[in-house]
């Protein structure tokens, strides 16, 4: 497989995942970066720059809580359009996922 | 590396962006490097782990970059035919290739055995909006009102997500509309042969067709039809109803 479309399909993944895991519960920058990177290899880096971009579409908002041993922490939590957002890409991933099985077969 | 170089080389790959947002990005990984810190991550460890500064740098401009939906969005009809003789692997390839350039949608099209559609994002902007319609995929988010004018193509299929609006008169063969949050689209005025109409959510929608109707409705939205089609399919789970024509 070519890489940049291996990346490329990565990142499609990518933002299905982080609107997953937010939709679970609000988290901060580096519980979303290190809980995707060790599943699915990316650098973690690459988060901030979907986050940032979710966040322009109003996606999801930020907000800020002091915790008792450390540093502030910034949470992440989605928005409403951020859930509809959701139901609409786990559809496409359904979609998707049933027309790979339909060529590569089932291996369940 | 250390935290401070990473910072300095992901500020000179955001020269030019304005000082705000460059401020707001680099913020963004200082929240990181002090979360990770916090979880016994040591520097060394955090900025390995994150990516070269001046690569995600790039990806970030590129993500900035004001982009003019209209120009470059509109991908122009993908020169895609497979051949009955290529392999599996030529396939799968070209579906990751599809897959990169349109997103999930399209290349789930693609394997239906349609032609990819080129995939039109309208602007983030709660806006009024005409956006040319030329066997497209349609998708608007957010809350703008969108016009698509005076239609007459095979097919178009529009993917509603947010509060908006949408509305387009002429001729089609099938319309498909996907409405998933509370859209509002009125179609009254554009006849179709075959309409799919898949709503979740509290959105609703008025359409004709005259051969087929096929509606689910998952939730509490409306979906009037113009004229009571020769073969009607409905599913309705929640409070939602289909409104016949008297």
């Amino acid at each position: 497989m070519a890489d940049s479309t291996h990346i490329q399909l990565k990142k499609g993944i990518l933002e299905l995942c982080v609107l997953t895991l937010l939709a679970e519960k609000d988290s901060y920058g580096y519980q979303i970066t290190s809980r995707l990177s060790d599943a699915i290899g990316m650098a973690e880096g690459t988060v901030y720059p979907l986050l940032r971009k979710m966040q322009k579409d109003e996606l999801v908002d930020t907000y800020l809580t002091d915790s008792a041993s450390g540093p502030p922490r910034r949470y992440f939590k989605l928005t409403k359009a951020g859930h509809r957002a959701l139901a609409a890409k786990r559809a496409e991933w359904k979609a998707f996922k049933a027309a790979l099985v339909d060529i590569l077969g089932d291996d369940e | 590396m250390s935290r401070a170089l990473f910072i300095v080389k992901l500020k000179e790959g955001l020269a030019g962006l304005p000082q705000s947002e460059i401020d707001e990005i680099a913020s963004d990984y200082e929240f990181h490097f002090a979360e990770a810190a916090a979880a016994g991550q040591s520097e060394d460890d955090i900025v390995a782990r994150l990516g070269d500064p001046t690569r995600l740098a790039r990806e970030l401009r590129g993500g900035t970059e004001q982009r003019h939906p209209a120009e470059e969005e509109l991908t122009p009809e993908a020169p895609v035919t497979i051949s009955s003789g290529t392999s599996t692997r030529g396939r799968l390839g070209l579906l990751l290739a599809l897959l990169a350039m349109f997103g999930m949608g399209a290349a789930a099209y693609y394997i239906a055995g349609r032609a990819p559609a080129p995939v039109v994002n309208a602007p983030a902007a709660p806006s009024r909006q005409t956006i040319a319609a030329t066997g497209a995929r349609i998708m608007i988010s957010g809350g703008q009102v969108v016009d698509l004018g005076t239609i007459a193509q095979e097919r178009i299929e529009i993917v509603l997500d947010g509060a908006g609006a949408v509305t387009a008169r002429g001729r089609v063969k099938e319309l498909t509309l996907h409405i998933d949050g509370s859209g509002s689209a009125d179609f009254g005025a554009l006849q179709a042969d075959i309409v799919h109409v898949d709503l979740s959510g509290t959105g609703n929608a008025e359409v004709w067709g005259a051969l087929m109707a096929d509606i689910t409705i998952l939730g509490s939205g409306t979906v009037r039809l113009k004229e009571k089609p020769k073969a009607l399919t409905q599913s309705v789970t929640g409070s939602g109803k289909v409104i016949l024509p008297n």
